[in-house]
């Protein structure tokens, strides 16, 4: 099914009006929205209901709540961080865990440049999911994706059924970073993100360093300056 | 006060007054001890004779110096030495003073014949290593035009004389004389009470007693003096033989012809790319044969005859001259395949009324390969109608249809190139390619095209290609055919896109045949035949469909039962996934980016995303007649059903929907309500084969010319570059190793850019040409000396390092391989006189395989006192090389300065 179609039919429908009633469509915002050196785009993956969503809310708008509607398809939020005086916007994909979403979800590995590979700790089955959800990675993302494993609910120490050395070691056999996190007490969730940030930072810099006529070799990332765009049109002093 | 005011001012002018009368003369030799003190030439060093001269780096340091207006360079060679750290207490033994080093290196022959590379007047290392065996010294040159006078020479000279005694410098001064292609230096050295004079002649005219060393000996025993030698001459002699005429020898490829593609054979190399340079890459080999210690006593050598016989000469080696930028077919092929990248035209230029009367006309001679093979009598007919007026394309008919048959050889009964049935063949580094498989459709389609572009008539038969080609998929779309040599399954975001389109045609083809099948099943079971069914898989069909009755089902769930019925949950039949290319998938992620990153945009990606949850929960309604969402959910999100305690009436354990699934308003909620039991194959569809299927050729057929080949080029450096790796991989040269690895690199990088910009292959191309050029070099140099391991580490060496000692000697086989090329040379030389008339001049009949030597070098060594034969023994050097044109001496003598 066509998204454009299906955007053009809920534009039609009762939905559009919020949309188009009070400002301009957002994408113009957003696309003014240039002020940035670099952008990453990150994909949260992992099996159903181990807090994904969550994970996603607390890092970007630091907020918590015990439920959200278990996401339909993909999502995503924007977030801008500094690494070393560069501005980063993270783009950053929230997945559906269900089975039956995996083939929409895994279209959208192609160009991420981080995965964060998320299990519950709480919860067996999602652990034991992770080396499958490896090979999904290594099947549908570009070769040189970063990808980080990630213990989450480490609040709920009474549930517990994956101990921290089991995640470890699955990481370690991985050959990737582990961080045990909490979304709701908010414990590595910032973390998490500045490790992969950083990771896929210095990856990139060591492609350039081996070739720099390869320079833009990344789609999705801009390693020119941004113009300056209207950064701030309301300052008018 | 003022009186004090007055003294300073007389202090500073008798400060201020000079009283030395500095002429121009006296401010030029300061200004050289100057600069020969600023670079340290006056004060004791260390360095080891032993150090070879041919395999260190040279530095250079430079000043300019002016004698009165008249402006100079002085330059100081010398060779670069480790740091001083870095030598060990061992190395430091071996170290001589530096007042000693210059007239070592003028009695050491462990440096003698250097090879030395000219690029012009200049070379490298300095011409005078190569004749004095100096690793360090000091060059004046005129900074415009050149000296002649010969006065103005000796007053140079005395002016370093003068400088170099003042400061006691180390290191001899040269002055360059003449012009510069004459390379004539001379020079000063003024040692510890002795000097040497650094002269030099060169001559136009050979005079007779110069060719030989019997005269050159006396030559140097007469420039000496009348002394007795306490020790005899020691002698080095060099001969060089150059061959330029390769006759049966030379090594060049041809370019694939189009007379080749006129018969059956031929035809695989449309599967690959040619390789190798057109012309010979080695324009000339020349023959080194060297005595590199000889006593004069030894050796008898004038006109009459000569003890250096070549052929037992103890060392033999080679160099070669390369040929200059010879044209490479590879590099060639993706050149010109670029330039077709970058061409405007548009595929009615280029193909005219051929390819407007294509568009409408179905029956194309091409088309008919893929009918049926049992011909009925409307189509011969038609075949015959259209071939009447057919307009031929810029390739004709018959060379087109063996080039189809290659493309499409499932067309053919027994196809000599069907595409290999092997998935995932080569691992090697094809894998990191955003391109397609090895030798698949379109991997042949871009070789092809090259091909054409190059031998079937240029742009219009690469043009005329891409359309028969975008014709025949069309065709296949019509015909239901699939699409032979293309990667199964849906579109595989790591390929090319064109590749993608491909698959994604494909698809299409294959979701038709089965909706025509199961609604031909459908039709033999069940006459009636009122609606179009998309769904595939063999529907349980119950004669009258209401919303009490089960439609769709695909199997019974093996544990779960409906809460509220007890029935047995049913798996629904749903509507399959979704191919997709990455352009349509970049379609959508922007789409979902505009909608902007709040609240908002969020529930309209949801709303968005939730087409295909409708669609499933319509079917499992279908399915699943009484179902609720509880059902629903613990089949489709098991983990959002909460298990509980106790059991229900149908003895299933009890639970409830998780906390985010009972969110008041939440999506599942809204979709579960508005969806209605709809199997799946009278739902609408999320993918429409029909309309897929005709974008997708519509992308084909609209491409340019340019574009269509931006769509292959990442494919055809594919290729190229594994071309390369094939014919590289036994080279041991780094260099080219390196080179073919950094392009392969590129390729990859390059293959994943998505916006394809042609000037970034551009840097290829030099990477080819070079990578090439190299291999070329190589595969020639074998194809003359042998491809043995010995002859092959020879050639890598003789290519990369240039001039090289033959293993073996004169006696080895590359030698006897050398030798058959000589004697060849020189009969087609003599079969040449012959029939110009002229006469055989047996001009070396001592010698009937090599020629005459293009270039003799002497070097003449003897320690002899000088001036006077009671002054302290001192070295003595004279370098000679006669060539055919002119004769250079250069000489190193040195003299006793305190005893006469």
């Amino acid at each position: 099914m066509n998204l454009l179609i299906t955007l053009k039919y809920f534009c039609n429908s009762t939905h559009i009006q919020t949309m188009a009633g009070g400002q301009e469509p957002k994408w113009q915002k957003d696309a003014a929205d240039q002020n940035f050196d670099y952008m990453f785009k990150l994909l949260i993956i992992g099996n159903s209901s181990v807090g994904k969503t969550s994970f996603l809310f607390r890092y970007a708008d630091d907020s918590f709540t015990s439920a959200f509607v278990s996401t339909v398809g993909i999502d995503f939020k924007v977030k801008t961080v500094f690494r070393h005086d560069k501005r980063v916007k993270l783009q950053i994909w929230d997945t559906a865990g269900q089975e039956r979403y995996r083939t929409i979800t895994t279209a959208y590995y192609r160009g991420a440049m981080g995965f964060i590979l998320m299990y519950d700790i709480t919860n067996e089955e999602s652990f034991n999911s992770v080396q499958d959800w490896v090979t999904q990675i290594k099947t549908y993302s570009w070769d040189n994706a970063q990808v980080i494993l990630v213990g989450n609910k480490c609040d709920m120490e009474d549930e517990r059924v994956i101990s921290f050395e089991r995640g470890k070691q699955l990481a370690e056999t991985l050959g990737i970073e582990f961080f045990e996190t909490s979304a709701k007490e908010n414990i590595h969730v910032k973390a998490v993100f500045e490790r992969l940030v950083d990771i896929i930072c210095d990856k990139m810099s060591e492609s350039l360093d081996s070739d720099p006529n390869l320079l833009t070799g990344a789609k999705g990332t801009r390693l020119t300056e941004q113009p300056q765009g209207q950064s701030n049109p309301n300052c008018n002093c | 006060m003022a009186a004090e005011g007055n003294e300073e001012a007389e202090e500073y002018d008798l400060y201020h007054v000079d009283f030395t009368t500095a002429s121009e003369w006296e401010v030029f030799i300061a200004r050289i001890e100057e600069v020969l003190q600023q670079w340290k030439l006056h004060q004791n060093r260390f360095c080891n004779p032993k150090e070879k001269l041919c395999n260190v780096s040279w530095n250079t340091l430079t000043e300019n110096i002016c004698f009165a207006d008249y402006e100079f360079v002085i330059t100081r060679y010398f060779v670069k030495n480790l740091e001083e750290e870095n030598i060990s207490e061992e190395e430091k033994k071996k170290q001589v003073p530096s007042t000693l080093i210059t007239l070592m290196d003028i009695m050491n022959s462990e440096n003698d014949f250097i090879p030395i590379i000219y690029d012009g007047d200049e070379s490298s290392p300095h011409v005078l290593v190569r004749w004095y065996g100096l690793r360090d010294f000091v060059i004046l040159t005129p900074l415009k035009g050149h000296l002649t006078s010969e006065s103005k020479l000796k007053l140079l000279l005395s002016s370093f004389s003068m400088a170099a005694n003042n400061i006691s410098c180390q290191v001899p001064l040269f002055v360059r004389f003449l012009e510069p292609w004459q390379k004539f230096y001379v020079g000063i050295y003024e040692g510890q009470e002795v000097r040497t004079d650094f002269e030099m002649v060169h001559l136009k005219k050979i005079p007779s007693q110069c060719r030989h060393l019997t005269g050159l000996l006396s030559l140097f025993k007469s420039k000496i003096g009348e002394s007795d030698f306490s020790e005899p001459i020691m002698v080095a002699a060099r001969f060089a033989y150059c061959l330029h005429d390769w006759t049966n020898f030379a090594w060049t490829q041809d370019p694939p012809d189009i007379e080749l593609f006129s018969g059956d054979i031929g035809w695989t190399e449309l599967g690959s790319f040619p390789f190798g340079s057109v012309c010979e890459p080695i324009n000339s080999i020349t023959l080194y044969t060297c005595w590199p210690e000889v006593l004069e006593t030894m050796a008898v050598d004038n006109e009459l005859y000569s003890d250096f016989d070549p052929l037992s000469a103890p060392v033999w080696s080679l160099s070669i001259t390369k040929t200059d930028n010879p044209v490479c077919l590879l590099t060639d092929y993706v050149t010109e395949f670029l330039l077709y990248c970058t061409s405007n035209k548009t595929i009615e230029d280029l193909l005219g009324d051929f390819a407007a009367k294509d568009a409408n006309d179905v029956l194309q001679p091409f088309s008919l390969l893929t009918e049926s093979r049992i011909p009925t009598i409307t189509t011969l007919l038609s075949q015959y109608a259209s071939k009447k007026k057919s307009v031929e394309g810029p390739i004709n008919q018959k060379l087109l249809m063996p080039i189809l048959f290659f493309l499409f050889p499932d067309v053919e009964e027994n196809s000599k190139y069907p595409y290999s049935e092997e998935k995932d063949a080569d691992k090697t580094s094809a894998q990191r390619m955003k391109t397609c498989p090895r030798d698949s459709l379109i991997w042949r389609l871009a070789l092809v095209m090259a091909h054409s572009l190059h031998m079937f008539g240029g742009a219009k038969a690469a043009a005329h290609i891409w359309h028969e080609f975008s014709q025949e998929i069309r065709f296949r779309w019509n015909s239901n055919n699939m699409i032979p040599g293309i990667a199964p399954g849906f579109p595989d975001p790591k390929s090319c896109l064109l590749h993608q389109k491909l698959q994604m045609i494909n698809c299409c083809i294959e979701r038709r045949k089965r909706s025509e099948e199961a609604a031909l099943g459908k039709r033999e079971s069940d006459e009636s035949d009122d609606e179009f069914f998309d769904c595939d898989e063999n529907v349980e069909d119950d004669a009258k469909p209401a919303s009490t009755i089960p439609i769709g089902r695909l199997s019974q769930h093996n544990s779960l039962k409906l809460i509220n019925t007890g029935q047995p949950l049913y798996i629904p039949v749903t509507q399959g996934a979704t191919p997709k290319t990455e352009d349509q998938l970049e379609e959508d992620a922007q789409v979902l980016i505009q909608l902007g990153s709040d609240a908002e945009g969020s529930q309209l990606r949801a709303k968005i995303m939730s087409a295909s949850l409708l669609s499933d929960m319509e079917s499992f309604k279908a399915a699943n007649p009484g179902a609720s969402i509880e059902d629903f959910i613990r089949w489709y999100s098991p983990r959002d059903w909460v298990e509980e305690e106790g059991e229900d009436q149908f003895g299933q354990k009890k639970g409830k929907l998780s906390a985010r699934m009972t969110l008041p308003g939440n999506t599942w909620l809204e979709v579960w309500d508005s969806a209605k039991p709809v199997p799946a194959n009278r739902q609408k569809r999320l993918f429409d084969e029909t309309r897929e299927a005709e974008k997708a050729l519509h992308f084909l057929e609209s491409q340019t010319p340019a574009s269509s080949g931006l769509m292959v080029v990442p494919i055809l450096a594919h290729a190229a570059v594994e071309k390369l790796h094939e014919e590289a991989k036994d080279i041991q040269i780094p260099s080219l190793q390196n080179t073919v690895q950094q392009a392969i690199k590129r390729v990859e990088a390059l293959s994943r850019n998505a916006p394809m910009d042609v000037h970034r292959y551009q840097e290829l191309c030099f990477e080819l040409g070079y990578a090439e050029t190299v291999v070329s070099q190589i595969k020639s140099i074998e194809s003359k000396l042998g491809s043995d391991e010995a002859a092959k580490e020879f050639a890598c060496k003789l290519v990369s390092e240039g001039e090289t000692i033959l293993p073996g000697g004169s006696t080895g086989s590359i030698a006897s391989k050398l030798k058959t090329i000589f004697v060849d040379a020189r009969k087609a030389c003599l079969i040449g006189d012959l029939d110009g008339g002229g006469s055989s001049s047996g001009e070396n009949p001592n010698n009937s395989i090599l020629p005459q030597a293009t270039e003799k070098e002497f070097i003449l060594r003897a320690t002899a006192p000088r001036p006077h034969r009671h002054s302290r023994p001192t070295p003595q050097r004279l370098h000679v090389r006669v060539s055919k044109t002119d004769i250079s001496m250069a000489g190193a003598f040195t003299q006793d300065k305190t005893f006469f």
